[in-house]
Parts: C-alpha cells; sequence; structure tokens
C-alpha cells in the first residue's frame, strides 16, 4: 500500500519572507540579549535618559 | 516630510548606538525605551548585485517598559521613527527592507499601519516596493517592503532585483 504524501513546493518569495522573518525574530533575541548584558547598549541609554531628565521631558521641539 | 492630513508633532529625541544592526534608542513620554535597528541583509539579493552590502531589515523594538503597560498609541512614535530614517538615509543608496511579523495572525493590520506610517513621510524622497505573497503549507500571507531614496542611482536595478527575487521560481 502506498502513502500519500502531500509535497508542498514553496515559491522563491516565501522562502525569502520567511528568511526575513527568522532573521527579525533573531534580531530581536539578540536586541533583548544585549539590553541585558552590553555595557555599550547601557551606557547608551543611561547617556538617553540623563539627556531627558535634564530636559525636562524625552520631547525635542 | 510629513504629507497635509498628517500633522506633525515634535519628536522624540533619540541617540544612535551603531554596533552590528545600526541601532537607534528612544525614550517615549511613557518612559517606553524601543530600539530601531536596520540589519545588514544582503542575503535577500543575489551574489552580483553591488548593493547587497547596502541593504538592511527595519525592525521597532520595545526594550524597556519599566511601568508593564500594554504598548499605548503615541503619534510621538511613528514622527520620530521617520527622523531616524531620514538620519539612517543620510547614505543616499542605503536600502531598507520590512517583513510584517506573522506569529499573532496580525501581519496585514501590521502592513496596512506601515503604509499609512510611510504614506504620511515618504515625501518626494522616498519610494516603496510592497509584495504580499501566500500559499505555503499554513495558508499564511507575508508582507514584505522595500524603500528606497529616489535619488538611489540604482534604483531601476534594485526594484528589479527585488521583484525578481521574489518571483523566481513561482509556482
Amino acid at each position: 500500500m502506498s502513502t500519500n504524501k502531500n509535497v508542498i513546493v514553496e515559491n522563491q518569495g516565501v522562502k525569502i519572507a520567511k528568511m526575513m522573518l527568522e532573521s527579525k525574530r533573531q534580531t530581536q533575541k539578540e536586541v533583548l540579549w544585549a539590553y541585558e548584558n552590553d555595557p555599550s547598549i547601557k551606557e547608551a541609554i543611561a547617556k538617553l535618559k540623563k539627556r531627558n531628565a535634564d530636559r525636562g521631558t524625552p520631547v525635542i521641539a | 516630510m510629513p504629507t497635509e492630513e498628517h500633522q506633525s508633532l515634535p519628536k522624540y529625541d533619540f541617540e544612535f548606538v551603531g554596533g552590528k544592526f545600526n541601532s537607534y534608542l528612544f525614550q517615549t513620554q511613557y518612559d517606553i525605551i524601543y530600539e530601531i535597528t536596520f540589519k545588514p541583509s544582503g542575503y535577500i539579493f543575489e551574489e552580483n548585485h553591488s548593493f547587497k552590502e547596502k541593504t538592511f531589515e527595519f525592525s521597532i523594538i520595545p526594550i524597556e517598559n519599566p511601568n508593564k503597560i500594554n504598548l499605548p498609541l503615541d503619534k510621538r512614535v511613528p514622527d520620530t521613527i521617520a527622523s531616524i530614517f531620514s538620519d539612517f538615509f543620510q547614505q543616499h543608496d542605503r536600502i531598507v527592507v520590512y517583513a510584517c511579523e506573522t506569529a499573532d495572525n496580525r501581519a496585514s493590520a501590521r502592513f496596512r499601519k506601515f503604509n499609512q506610517w510611510f504614506d504620511w513621510y515618504k515625501g518626494t524622497s522616498f519610494f516603496k516596493v510592497d509584495m504580499q505573497m501566500g500559499n505555503d503549507n499554513k495558508g499564511e500571507i507575508y508582507f514584505t517592503s522595500l524603500i528606497i531614496k529616489i535619488d538611489n542611482p540604482d534604483a531601476i536595478e534594485i526594484v528589479a532585483a527585488f521583484r525578481q527575487m521574489i518571483m523566481s521560481n513561482q509556482k
């Protein structure tokens, strides 16, 4: 008895779109990791917060 | 430059961090910190294209939300992202690609929002190509866009290559 298998061939566009999404999810993971662990990100955030605190608002004219 | 339909607000201050994702940071009035990334993404084009190295994937990532609130509708955020785009595109020949997240079935809503944002800010400087693709085994529809400056010297070739990349082997 033979088994029918659905063979789905994805087109190139869908493959690329999936690669882009996977890459985006990977970026998100790395960015969140860096937020916790990367001193340069911590330093940049501290700098931004200080500037906003000194100005009294994060909004610039 | 914003169109007439969109009333531009004062923007949030932002900080360029750089790094491997060409990151920018800004903090909102709700104390949420967003990181905007432009990750090198030449892989979407074939090897022989000279503009491969100028292609970047765009993401918006909330990295700090101390009050644990749902991300509010904040009209300054799109204005701020438009400013960051302008800053990133100071190198006129850069290419930005964007893919809408599909994981929560809100890809089409994101795509509409992204289009609205682009229409507000494109002015006469930017040009966008959209591709919608479906037919995978989950019935998912994928939305991707490519943005370049109108004065990009390789504009015609880039658009053709993007289209070719999407359309090749189309069943």
